[in-house]
Formats: C-alpha cells, sequence, structure tokens
C-alpha cells in the first residue's frame, strides 16, 4: 500500500513491468537499476526537441508510450504492471489506474526536490539500498570533480541561462544545476542566487548583464530557441558580457541539465570535466588570454 | 467680418497644418516614453546621453539596440498600415477596406512561409521579397475576384472576396505548418505580429520601400479624393482612373509587404486609424493620408507599449493587442456603414 498524491494504491512487491510518465522518473527508475518498458517525454512531440544524450544508451527496450501525455492505447498493450507519474497527470488518473496499479509524485513544479522524489521513487520500488549506492556513486563523482578542479575557479561565478518557449531564463537558487554546482563548490553570480518559482527567472535581454559571470552554460530548447540565441550573439549587448568577452560561453544540452534525475546530473558533471577541468581541451574553442 | 470661401479654405487649412503638428507633437511624446519603458531601470539622463555622447556602456546599449530600433519600427509599420488602409478605403469606397481583412497581409505571409518551408531559413531580402510578392498577388486575385460578383467591386462584394481570399489562404499556411513543425516554431511567434527582437537589418532593407510607398501615396492624396467619389465621377473630372488604381495599387503592395515582412500580420490599425481621421477630416484624401499616418504610428506604438508593460516581464504579441482593439470596431463598422 503505497499513499500518493491521486489515493492510496496497492502496488506488486517487485514490479516486473514499469511504465514511466517523465524523463526525470525514467531517470530515477534506470537509476535503481530497474529498466522500465515504457515512458512518455522521451520524444516530445515537438519533434525537434531531441532526446537527451544522457538517456540514448538507456533506451533499447523501453517503448515510447506517448509525447508530453501517456497514450493509454499503447500503454494497454504493454500490459505493465507498474505505472509511476508527477500528480499533473491526476486528470487522467482514473484511466491509468484501470490500466494498472499507478503512483503519482509531487513534482518539481510544485517546488518539491527532486531528491524527494527520487526517495519516493526508492520506496515504490523497494530499493533504498540501490537509492542510497546511486547517491554514494553520486557524492563520489562530485568529490572527485572537486579534487580535479582545484582552486582554480574559487574566485569565479557560473552562470546558467536557458532560452526556452521564446524566453530567456535564469536558472537561480535551488534548480537542478544550481544543487550540483553548489555540491561541487562553484559560486553562483548574485542575480542568479535569488529564489523565483519552479527555480526560473524569465530575464529581458535588456537586462542580461545581470545573467552575467566568468563562466557561462547556455541551454536551448527548440530550433526556434537557438535561433533566438544565434540571433543574440550577433547583437552588441551580447558582446558586452564578460563571459563572452573572455571566450567562456559554453553550450549545454537544456534537457539534460533539467534532467532532475541522477543519471542526468552524472551528464552535467561529465559536461563540467568537459569545460572546466581541462583548459587546454577549451583552447581548441578558440580561448583567448588564458 | 465677411467670409470668403477662399479665406474659410485658408483658415481651414491652417488648422488642418497645426492638427497635423499636434499630432506629430503627440507622437513624439510616445516615442520618448515608449524609449524609457523597459525591462530594465535606465533613468531619463542617461536616454539622453545615449544620444548625444553614446559610451558603449550595457545601459546606452540597450537604449541604441533595443528600445530605439523597436520603436521605429512600429512607428514606420504603423504608419504604413494606416495609410495602406487609407488608400484602399478611398479607392474601393469600402469603409472595411484593410489589408488584414482583404487577404493582403495574409498573402504575404504565406509567401514567406512558403519560402521558409521550400529553403530553410532565407536571407532578409529574399524574406522581404516573398512578402512584397505574396502582397501582390494577393491584392489582384482579391480585386478580381471582387469584381466578378453581381455589381462588379462593391465593398461587400471586396470584403467578401477578402475574406474567402484570407480563408483559403490561411488554410494552405497552416497545412504547411502541420506538414513542417520546424518551420512552425520559427513562424509562430512572427504569425502573431510582433515588434520584439525584431531584426533591424532587414528593417532597414526594407525601409526604402515603405518609404516610396508611402511617398506615392501620399502624392495620390487629390486622385483618391476624386476617387472616393465614384469611379464615374472620377472619369467624368478627366482622371485617368486605370493609372491611378494601378499606382494607389502599387502604393498598397509597398506599404502592407514592407510592414508584413518587417512585423509580420498586424490586423486592423489599417481599418481603424483612417475612420479615426475621418472624424476630423471627412473627404479630403489630402489630409486623411498624412493624418494617418501620424494616428498609425501613435497607435501601434501605444499598442506595443501596451503589449509590453500589460503582463510584465511577458509579452503579447503586438498584433494582439491592435485586435482587442480593432475587433469591436470592425463589427461596428460593418453594422452602420456598409452600404450593400
Amino acid at each position: 500500500m503505497i499513499k500518493h498524491t491521486s489515493g492510496e494504491t496497492c502496488i506488486p512487491a517487485k514490479p516486473q513491468r514499469v511504465v514511466t510518465l517523465h524523463t526525470s522518473i525514467l531517470g530515477h527508475v534506470l537509476a535503481l537499476g530497474i529498466k522500465p518498458i515504457g515512458s512518455t517525454y522521451i520524444q516530445a512531440f515537438m519533434t525537434n526537441v531531441a532526446v537527451p544524450p544522457y538517456l540514448k544508451p538507456h533506451l533499447h527496450g523501453i517503448q515510447i508510450v506517448g509525447g508530453y501525455n501517456p497514450n493509454l492505447e499503447r500503454m494497454l498493450r504493454l500490459k505493465p504492471d507498474l505505472i509511476i507519474g508527477y500528480n499533473w497527470e491526476a486528470q487522467v488518473y482514473p484511466l491509468l489506474a484501470q490500466i494498472a496499479p499507478t503512483i503519482l509524485s509531487q513534482s518539481h513544479s510544485d517546488d518539491v526536490d527532486w531528491q524527494e522524489c527520487f526517495q519516493f521513487v526508492a520506496q515504490v520500488l523497494g530499493r533504498q539500498d540501490a537509492a542510497q549506492q546511486a547517491w554514494d556513486r553520486y557524492h563520489h563523482k562530485v568529490a572527485k570533480l572537486k579534487m580535479a578542479l582545484e582552486n582554480q575557479y574559487r574566485n569565479q561565478t557560473i552562470s546558467l541561462i536557458s532560452f526556452a518557449g521564446g524566453a530567456i531564463f535564469s536558472e537561480v537558487k535551488d534548480s537542478f544545476p544550481d544543487r550540483i554546482l553548489k555540491d561541487v563548490g562553484l559560486q553562483r553570480p548574485t542575480a542568479q542566487d535569488v529564489i523565483a518559482p519552479a527555480n526560473m527567472l524569465p530575464i529581458s535581454e535588456e537586462e542580461l548583464d545581470k545573467a552575467d559571470g566568468d563562466i557561462l552554460f547556455v541551454g536551448v530548447y527548440t530550433t526556434a530557441d537557438r535561433e533566438r540565441l544565434e540571433e543574440l550573439k550577433q547583437k552588441p549587448l551580447w558582446q558586452k558580457l564578460r563571459a563572452v568577452q573572455q571566450n567562456q560561453v559554453y553550450p549545454i544540452d537544456y534537457m539534460t541539465w533539467r534532467g532532475f534525475n541522477l543519471l542526468a546530473a552524472d551528464a552535467v558533471i561529465d559536461d563540467l570535466y568537459k569545460y572546466l577541468v581541462n583548459p587546454q581541451e577549451r583552447a581548441g574553442q578558440g580561448e583567448k588570454g588564458g | 467680418m465677411i467670409s470668403t470661401p477662399s479665406v474659410s479654405s485658408k483658415l481651414a487649412s491652417r488648422s488642418r497644418w497645426v492638427g497635423l503638428g499636434l499630432g506629430t507633437i503627440a507622437l513624439l511624446i510616445c516615442f520618448i516614453y515608449s524609449i524609457t519603458l523597459g525591462a530594465r531601470d535606465i533613468p531619463l539622463p542617461i536616454i539622453l546621453t545615449s544620444f548625444t555622447g553614446f559610451d558603449n556602456s550595457f545601459d546606452h546599449l540597450v537604449v541604441q539596440t533595443v528600445r530605439l530600433p523597436r520603436s521605429l519600427m512600429a512607428m514606420a509599420v504603423g504608419a504604413a498600415l494606416a495609410v495602406s488602409g487609407a488608400v484602399m478605403q478611398g479607392l474601393t469606397r469600402n469603409p472595411l477596406a484593410e489589408t488584414g481583412i482583404l487577404g493582403i497581409e495574409a498573402g504575404g505571409s504565406l509567401a514567406v512561409v512558403l519560402t521558409l518551408f521550400i529553403f530553410g531559413s532565407a536571407s532578409l531580402s529574399v524574406y522581404a521579397g516573398a512578402a512584397f510578392l505574396g502582397a501582390t498577388i494577393a491584392a489582384v486575385s482579391v480585386y478580381a475576384l471582387g469584381t466578378l460578383g453581381r455589381g462588379g467591386a462593391t465593398p461587400l462584394n471586396l470584403t467578401v472576396a477578402g475574406a474567402a481570399m484570407t480563408a483559403f489562404i490561411a488554410s494552405i499556411t497552416t497545412s504547411i505548418l502541420i506538414v513542417s513543425q520546424r518551420t512552425l516554431d520559427e513562424i509562430r511567434f512572427w504569425l502573431a505580429g510582433s515588434l520584439s527582437g525584431r531584426d533591424f537589418d532587414l528593417f532597414l532593407q526594407v525601409l526604402p520601400f515603405l518609404l516610396s510607398g508611402l511617398l506615392l501615396a501620399l502624392l495620390l492624396g487629390r486622385q483618391i479624393t476624386t476617387m472616393s467619389l465614384g469611379e464615374d465621377i472620377a472619369k467624368s473630372l478627366g482622371q485617368q482612373t486605370v493609372w491611378i488604381k494601378m499606382l494607389a495599387g502599387l502604393s498598397v503592395v509597398l506599404l502592407a509587404g514592407s510592414s508584413v515582412a518587417i512585423a509580420g500580420p498586424i490586423g486592423f490599425v489599417g481599418l481603424v486609424v483612417p475612420h479615426m481621421v475621418r472624424f476630423v477630416i471627412k473627404t479630403d484624401y489630402r489630409w486623411i493620408l498624412p493624418y494617418s499616418a501620424v494616428l498609425g504610428a501613435i497607435l501601434l506604438l501605444v499598442s506595443d507599449i501596451a503589449a509590453r508593460v500589460l503582463l510584465k516581464p511577458q509579452e503579447l504579441p503586438v498584433g494582439v493587442m491592435t485586435a482587442i482593439v480593432g475587433a469591436p470596431v470592425f463589427v461596428y463598422l460593418a453594422k452602420t456603414k456598409v452600404k450593400r
């Protein structure tokens, strides 16, 4: 018996055919060593949003059962024995519950930490040990990165902005990537070290300087957002940014850096290795001033 | 005091110049206000020094590269739409004539979407060229279609032809967008008509066309006044009506095509503004046209300010704002002014 946002549900002790309703839950379940048989959100129906690279190696054998909305017919055919999703599927819960026992968790949209959701999924699947091991792996990797970075970024700030749905956002305090950066001991710009709903602060082109840092990571959601970024790059305002002038702007995968799960966190740390640990590697991208 | 006709017309003419001057001052005030508005707080003195002593600071860059282009585009597009609307209303004697309602903007939009669909991202001048071509084809087709109906190109026939053409073109545009998700993403904001983040280079490329369309329209003021009395009267007064129609049509296509290329389709400015002007100036297109230009620029500038301010920090497309103002006016005019 598991208590969740849409009620109380009796679930199998060792579920074999799990369907997840979001990539972050898919990541949680994979991190716990269980392979779901289906998931939504993998390939969002906006076809130009690519499958996040960190999920690609795991996708073999996982059926896509919908874009943003679960495709009930396909799910029915898969005969799952457990469905795990977020409470934003509450409207279709009665239908989902007819297909299989369904658990709906709170989400990052409710300002509930993804870590909590991960613990909840582990509890649902009875894999608390595996969760502990996954956390150990994460902390180990963070510690290794910290060592590798030494103190070279002690006085530098790391800015994160993303272009999504036609707007520009600062990834602020307690966002998924912010927590990882803090774990690694990196600093955020003051203007981004603030609280905002859903940890995303919309910023205007006019206030780009508030998103400035010594290093700037930029993510884009759709191809239209990418074009917006490319347009902005041509403008004098962009050229004013310190990170731009010092050639310290790096592209990141939006869906990965907003992954809300440990697999994605792993990939974020890999990105940090790539861009921060070996400045020589960056020289290839035309860094000046060293 | 005996007032002779010539004196009274001189007086009227003087007050019209005064009115136009006041309008221009109002436009200037709106313009300055729109430049002071934005997500960033920039004190007025700093805004002023960005014009007199530009120092490449972030504040100055915001004023000169974000706000100034946007305000200039709003004014240019507003003037173009209003004047093209006035020309069309005079020429076709149709109170509902407007580039949006008669399908000309839809034609320009379809051409831009098609270009994007076929060639992927095209260069700026190709966009502009496509918009002009699409606007021309749509204008000619609507006029031809309207002439086919009983009674020739009456206001009602033209409006119906325009509505049919708009629906037809919009369905093609929609089906292209459904087939190509990529095109949709690139074009979605543009189709709503917006001035945010518009490319200033494109604006500068299109500006000569827009200005020549404006100039041509203003030069035709006297002829359009005569045409607005009816084609038969114009002919009997010795007007070369075919030539006037062609030249006026050219100016409409130049104005509509360039505004579509700059800002996407923005509805209702061309409809509402000439009617507002006619409250003051009844029939003389030599005055209606310049008044429309000034008032159109003011209307779009104010709509854009509202679009920016109402949902801060989010922005509405300005086309949505003009539709909110324009749709009720359209209904009112359709009920009261359209002769069958």
